[in-house]
């Protein structure tokens, strides 16, 4: 069988190694060394000259530079002034360490174990042909082209060097520098590239064909030379593939990570795109990176910007449709100065991820950065006003002076009629918000001259220039302190002293109906108890009732109970709008008073009177409020008692009284003109004579006891006399009594004249005096 | 026909196509039969002549940082490596990234395009030889791989832009790779007409 294995050599020809050409080694046509094959020109030889020799000084040239080659540096990199030096296994480490398992494998194999293998490989093969081996010389032929084939892959390393050098020349951040290694590790590839193209694998099958060359070669020309096998081409595998399989591999490896460690895309819409830059500006949480813009886009409707920014896994759990984000640039406001780093390391999309809620991709993103973000201790209430005053954003809240908080936002009510402001109150502060805390515009000076002098007051100086709010509660009200919940509105007073006035709350509006004018009673006049102000006059309206031809004045007035203190319980522990009905039923009233005697301002006067007739709140009556029961006012009461005496003087029968009286005096004319009367007179003088007649007996006879008798009664008048002297006290006490008599008929004078001259006054009082 | 790997003479039979004919001794591929048909190589070689010139005019690689961008043709490494003193290394590599695929190409063109014609031209065959021999001195594919490593390697430090010249020399790669596969030395060395 092996006679039948005919090498060139044993028959006398030599093979072109390159174009495969066979030619006849005669050995007239000259020394073999200087054959040339005819075709193409390559030098021909049956066998590579000194081989093995060759082989073998290459391949220990190339075992020493391998040590160099590994233990020098590869490459320095100096990045920011700071030089650190790179050996091929350092390298591999940091790929390992950096997770990218497949690079430092293809590294690690191109660098380390193919050089090393190749001269392990070439070492054994060498001393297997020294040794004239017989062993395997087929499998020995595999591992030679083998290692010829994979030995230039080595040169990896040598142009990622390269590259590297190449593209990392940063100026004076980075650079990097190809290190003493790299011209060693070249060489070992070129060594072993040559060893390789050196070594003659033929050697390995001339081991076992020596014996037999000269019996073979008598049979002279060629004897049933072998035909080659044909295969399929089912295993062989070209080793270029190598570099689209390892492409391949990486490219799938760094999809796979990329996927794994890809966390949500997100796209946020801003007005404008100042100091963003896609792959640049970084999206940050608590100044983490946690993703990178990669896009800024125009949106569709020409008017907003599209920042596409893709963010790291562990984001996932941070986004939401309540995360809020913002530009974060440098700012400066009267308070405080933000974001200064951004100067210098540009803008950065900032976040607040808020309320856990649904999974979002599309976001809004903030103009302006918010002021209070999620998590902060504190509590958020709402300041509503009829003006802005000073609800900036980001204005100070001031409590007794101290910064507790902050106006976080404010908007126009849709109605239009108030602003409504949304307030940050910082824990442990936000307990000091009572629902019945008042809120005032502390923004400006507060300059007041009065006679106790000139009262300057501000919060800070900073709510001098950016304004802000204050609040504090009046302790001395009556409902219990509760602190106020999440978002409880308020009302925004324009100044402290009108804050801790008075406030009303809708539950204590009352409509009067009062019956008479109320010339005098504005809008804000006072609602006064027992001269307390307790209240005041929101709205004054008029109405006439078509079914009773009558015209009533309805008057909304707003109080404060809690201006008056309740001492003791009522007998069925009424509170509230039910005070109200116990009070009315114990003869609360209200009544219209007139304030100002010159102006004749009007104001409301809640009263008791305890003789009215009862009456009793009407609830939801006419505006929707309770109506209180009123009373007419002092000078009405004169007015309809005037009226009623004079109805009753008009009912007086003084004709009739005439008509008596005349005919009295007729009855006495008649009687006067009559003869009866005669006859009377002349009986009478009848009578006298016979008087005449007593009386001379009378003084004939009762004269001395008339004597006596007058002595007695001069004594007794004396007395009296003495009793009605000057000096006596009846005396003066009577003349007293006269002279008053005489000044009040005076009086009456002066005030007849005055009615005379202004009646009016009877009603309105006196006008002014001139 | 002797095997180049084990010196053994053989026959080689006719086969079909995209069949290998191997050393019955040791092993090795001995011939490939493949078409004879020289067009597809040749026209392979003249798209890689083209994407050659790209890969080499346009940018490379281009590294973004901080603002900075810095960007690198082919050549920027190796002549960034001459400066640095490594001019040997500068040297070995321009040579086997730049010269001797650029010598390979050209010389498989001088070679192909009057062998497709079935003509021959003065040296022809020594021009092909050439080609066979610096075969394994052309380590643009491994260059390639090598660009792939540093771009996972730079990733970290920077932001890497491909410039089109890496599509281009993948391309290239992919071109001349088939360009070889296709193509049958001996549809070229059966051109020699033996002067004697």
């Amino acid at each position: 069988m092996m006679s039948s294995f005919m090498t060139a050599r044993q028959l006398g020809y030599l093979s072109c190694s390159v174009c495969h050409l066979l030619c006849s080694n005669c050995p007239e046509s000259g020394a073999e060394e200087r054959r040339r094959c005819p075709r193409c020109g390559a030098r021909l030889h049956s066998r590579k000259p000194d081989s093995i020799t060759r082989t073998w000084a290459l391949l220990l040239a190339a075992a020493l530079f391998y040590v160099p080659a590994n233990a020098l540096p590869m490459t320095t990199v100096t990045a920011l002034g700071k030089a650190q030096s790179d050996t091929i296994l350092s390298g591999v480490i940091y790929f390992i360490q950096t997770g990218s398992w497949p690079i430092a494998v293809v590294i690690f194999v191109a660098s380390v174990l193919v050089p090393l293998l190749k001269l392990l490989i070439l070492a054994c093969l060498l001393i297997s042909v020294q040794r004239r081996s017989r062993f395997r010389p087929r499998d020995r032929t595999r591992l030679y082209l083998l290692t010829e084939a994979v030995g230039r892959w080595s040169m990896l390393d040598v142009f990622v060097v390269t590259i590297l050098v190449g593209m990392v020349k940063l100026g004076t951040l980075a650079t990097i520098e190809v290190g003493p290694a790299a011209l060693f590790f070249a060489a070992v590839v070129v060594l072993t590239m040559g060893a390789a193209m050196s070594f003659d694998p033929r050697l390995i099958w001339d081991a076992g064909e020596e014996s037999m060359t000269e019996s073979d070669r008598s049979n002279g020309g060629i004897p049933d030379m072998p035909v080659a096998p044909v295969r399929k081409r089912s295993f062989h595998i070209s080793l270029l593939w190598v570099v689209p399989l390892v492409a391949a591999l990486i490219g799938a490896w760094l999809v796979v990570k990329g996927i794994r460690e890809r966390g949500p895309r997100i796209t946020i819409t801003f007005k404008s795109a100042e100091g963003l830059e896609a792959g640049k500006t970084k999206v940050k949480y608590k100044d983490v990176d946690i993703g990178t813009v990669t896009a800024v886009e125009l949106g569709p409707d020409l008017q907003h910007v599209l920042v596409k920014a893709e963010l790291v896994k562990s984001a996932q759990g941070l986004i939401s449709e309540n995360t809020r984000f913002w530009v974060a640039r440098a700012r400066v406001s009267a308070t405080a100065i933000y974001g200064l780093g951004t100067v210098f390391s540009g803008a950065y999309i900032d976040l607040d991820p808020g309320k856990p809620g649904k999974p979002a991709r599309h976001f809004t993103g903030l103009e302006e950065p918010p002021i209070v973000t999620t998590g902060l201790p504190g509590r958020h209430f709402i300041v509503e006003s009829a003006r802005k005053e000073s609800l900036e954003v980001g204005a100070p809240v001031y409590f007794r002076q101290i910064r507790v908080g902050e106006v976080v936002s404010y908007r126009l009510r849709d109605d239009g009629r108030t602003i409504e402001a949304k307030v940050f109150v910082h824990a442990p502060y936000h307990r000091f918000v009572w629902k019945n805390t008042r809120f005032w515009d502390s923004g400006g000076i507060d300059l007041k001259v009065d006679a106790s002098g000139v009262h300057l007051y501000t919060e800070s100086l900073a709510t001098v220039l950016a304004g802000g709010i204050a609040f504090d509660t009046i302790q001395e009200s009556p409902e219990p302190l509760e602190e106020a919940p999440e978002d409880y509105v308020f009302r925004l007073f324009p100044n402290r002293e009108k804050a801790l006035e008075k406030t009303y709350s809708p539950d204590n509006y009352f409509v009067l109906l009062f019956e008479g004018s109320v010339r005098g009673l504005s809008v804000g006049a006072p609602v006064e108890f027992r001269g307390i102000p307790v209240g005041k006059v929101i709205d004054i309206r008029s109405e006439f009732n078509l079914s009773t031809n009558k015209v009533k004045i309805p008057v909304i007035i707003a109080t404060e109970p809690e201006r008056i203190s309740f001492v003791g319980t009522a007998p069925n522990r009424e509170s509230g709008k039910n005070l109200f009905e116990y009070l009315v039923s114990q003869g609360l009233r209200a009544q219209l008073r007139s304030g100002n005697v010159l102006t004749g301002q009007l104001y409301v006067a809640l009263d008791l009177f305890p003789n009215a007739q009862p009456a009793h709140v009407t609830h939801g009556g006419r505006y929707g409020y309770a109506e209180l029961p009123t009373v007419p006012s002092p000078l009405e009461e004169i007015g309809s008692k005037l009226s009623s005496l004079l109805d009753k003087m008009d009912r007086l029968p003084l004709e009739q009284i005439g008509a008596d009286l005349r005919d009295t005096l007729q009855g006495a004319k008649r009687i006067t003109t009559s003869q009866d009367l005669l006859n009377t007179v002349k009986s009478l003088e009848a009578a006298s004579k016979e008087m005449h007649l007593l009386l001379k007996t009378l003084r004939t006879q009762t004269t001395p006891e008339m004597d006596a008798a007058l002595g007695q009664a001069r004594t007794s008048l004396a007395a009296v006399e003495s009793l009605l002297r000057s000096d006596s006290p009846l005396h003066s006490r009577l003349i007293a009594a006269a002279e008053e008599f005489a000044a009040a008929s005076r009086t009456l004078k002066v005030l007849a004249e005055a009615l005379e001259r202004d009646p009016q006054s009877v009603l309105f009082g006196k006008g002014q005096e001139e | 026909m002797a095997c180049n790997h084990c010196d053994l003479m053989q026959r080689v039979p006719p086969g079909p196509q995209g069949a290998v004919a191997v050393c019955r001794r040791c092993g090795c591929e001995l011939v490939r039969y493949q078409s004879k048909d020289l067009q597809r190589p040749l026209a392979l070689a003249c798209a890689g002549a083209v994407l050659f010139a790209l890969f080499n005019a346009f940018p490379f690689l281009a590294l973004k940082k901080a603002g900075l961008v810095h960007q690198t043709h082919l050549i920027t490494g190796i002549y960034f490596l001459s400066q640095q003193g490594a001019h040997s290394l500068a040297a070995l590599v321009a040579l086997t990234v730049l010269l001797v695929p650029a010598a390979h190409l050209f010389a498989l063109l001088y070679v192909l395009i009057p062998a497709t014609f079935n003509r021959t031209l003065p040296g022809m065959f020594r021009v092909f030889r050439w080609v066979r021999t610096l075969q394994p001195w052309h380590m643009l594919e491994i260059f390639m791989l090598a660009v792939l490593v540093s771009l996972v390697k730079l990733a970290k430090l920077a932001e890497i832009v491909p410039g089109p010249a890496v599509y281009c020399l993948a391309a290239f790669i992919v071109v001349t790779a088939a360009a070889n596969a296709g193509l049958d030395p001996h549809a070229v060395w059966a051109l020699w007409k033996d002067p004697r």
